[in-house]
């Protein structure tokens, strides 16, 4: 038995420990906005946050966040209006949006330690890949968040 | 989710929310107050159908919002906000009460293929649908306008339609779409009203935001990998991660015991998609309600 706090709401979960923290969110507790990309802690489109941090969550075994509190895309914002979903709106980022949860989630955390990023800073530290090729205005959004969050 | 016809569009999107653990879907992304919206769910009925259908493709409701089904597939090329653009064209409707959902696949079989081509590929989607999205939009507001008319006993021709609210032109009489859907539902048109031509357009070519960024924004969107459906089961397929490798049982406990599984047949712990599908077949006999089987390919260990 594994006890987590999801988006505030805590969960025991009996399932395996070594389930991957992902697919214990998506298939046992059902938030299903956190996507499966590669499995192997590449494309970052798992992306939550386990007691604040940013975390792939394809490759943290549930076992190993006993008692963590996870945020995940659905809890980012009570409203969907945290300041880097207003840019993703702004900037019409998303195409496919399948990376997108993970990504959103990668720039939240970032922007917490980078109030006010340079594009050399959001180069070296959102390592998350987007198929559509959204990077462009994935830039844009961060620049625009980063003003957001200082306003 | 048993094909109930007499649930409501609200209903289900209330249904679907509390089934999903009580998360925020639907509408509840608060779009901004000029713009149509998407659902996050692609549907919200199970058999495509509304009770407030004017035909296949349209719905108005008494609240005057005005559901579009969507007949491609949108992928981030935009064409689920552009088709409802071009029947918003000829309906003249308020856009920011536009819905949008997707047509229903299985509707369109049971009626005589009436969406038509359905498919998504070479950027024909508003190529081959603009056509057809704006004699939908026409129609629909000729048949609004006929109903208005026959309630007040004067000609169509009379009429006008402009933001979602038909206008008797010489005593300034008004009803909105909402007032006239159920009469218009029942109409024929003697013939099919002609489209505009583009010189005419007054709202296509605008720029507008899409309507499928917001739920893609906050976890609510549903993709493919996202459906689940009453009593479905997950399967995961642990294979050797060497090629040409076979898998052996890890941590001593035996297959049919992994993973809280409900019939160790479906979790397959041999190196094989073959072996695989057989024993999930093998499962999906022996539990009659579970009519999906969702297997996924994990990292072996």
């Amino acid at each position: 038995m594994v006890t987590i706090t999801a988006n505030g709401t805590q969960h025991q979960l009996d399932i395996e420990p070594d389930t991957p923290l992902l697919w214990a969110l998506r298939d046992v507790v059902g938030l299903t906005g956190t996507k499966y990309g590669c499995g192997i802690a590449q494309c970052g489109a798992c992306t939550v946050h386990i007691n604040g941090q940013p975390m792939r969550s394809c490759s943290v075994p549930i076992a190993s966040v006993d008692g963590a509190s996870i945020t995940t895309i659905e809890g980012l914002s009570p409203d969907g209006k945290h300041p880097v979903q207003q840019a993703w709106i702004a900037e019409d980022v998303p195409q496919c949006g399948y990376c997108q949860s993970g990504q959103i989630m990668a720039v939240a955390a970032f922007l917490k330690d980078h109030p006010s990023p340079t594009d050399a800073d959001i180069d070296a530290n959102i390592t998350n890949i987007c198929r559509c090729g959204t990077y462009e205005r994935m830039r844009r959004a961060i620049h625009r968040a980063a003003y957001l969050m200082k306003a | 989710m048993d094909g109930n016809a007499t649930i409501t569009r609200r209903q289900f999107i209330v249904t679907a929310a509390t089934a999903a653990g009580g998360l925020a879907i639907g509408l509840a992304t608060g779009p901004s107050a000029f713009a149509a919206t998407a659902g996050a769910q692609p549907w919200s009925s199970e058999d495509g159908r509304n009770p407030h259908d004017l035909d296949a493709f349209i719905a108005i409701e008494p609240d005057d919002s005005v559901l579009v089904r969507y007949v491609r597939s949108e992928m981030g090329q935009g064409s689920m906000t552009a088709l409802p653009m071009i029947v918003t064209e000829e309906l003249q409707c308020d856009w920011s009460k536009v819905h949008v959902e997707y047509a229903s696949a299985n509707r369109s079989v049971r009626e005589n293929k009436v969406y038509g081509d359905m498919s998504s590929y070479g950027s024909h989607s508003v190529k081959l649908s603009r056509e057809k999205m704006q004699q939908v939009g026409a129609s629909a507001r000729e048949r609004l306008i006929a109903a208005a008319g026959a309630r007040w006993g004067v000609q169509p021709q009379d009429c006008t339609a402009a933001n979602s609210i038909v206008t008797h032109t010489a005593t300034g009489r008004t009803f909105r779409y909402g007032e006239l859907a159920g009469d218009a539902a029942k109409i024929t048109l003697a013939k099919e009203p002609a489209i505009k031509t583009p010189d005419q357009y007054t709202f296509i070519g605008k720029p507008m935001p899409r309507i499928d960024v917001p739920p893609k924004t906050n976890g609510s969107a549903k993709f493919a990998i996202d459906t689940q459906l009453p009593d479905m089961v997950f399967a995961a397929i642990n294979a050797c991660p060497v090629p040409g490798g076979v898998g052996r049982p890890s941590g001593g406990a035996p297959a049919g015991r992994r993973s809280g599984g409900r019939d160790g047949k479906l979790l397959a712990r041999q190196a094989g998609a073959r072996q695989a599908s057989s024993r999930m077949g093998h499962g999906r006999r022996r539990h009659h309600r579970q009519r999906t089987i969702l297997a996924r390919i994990s990292r072996g260990t």
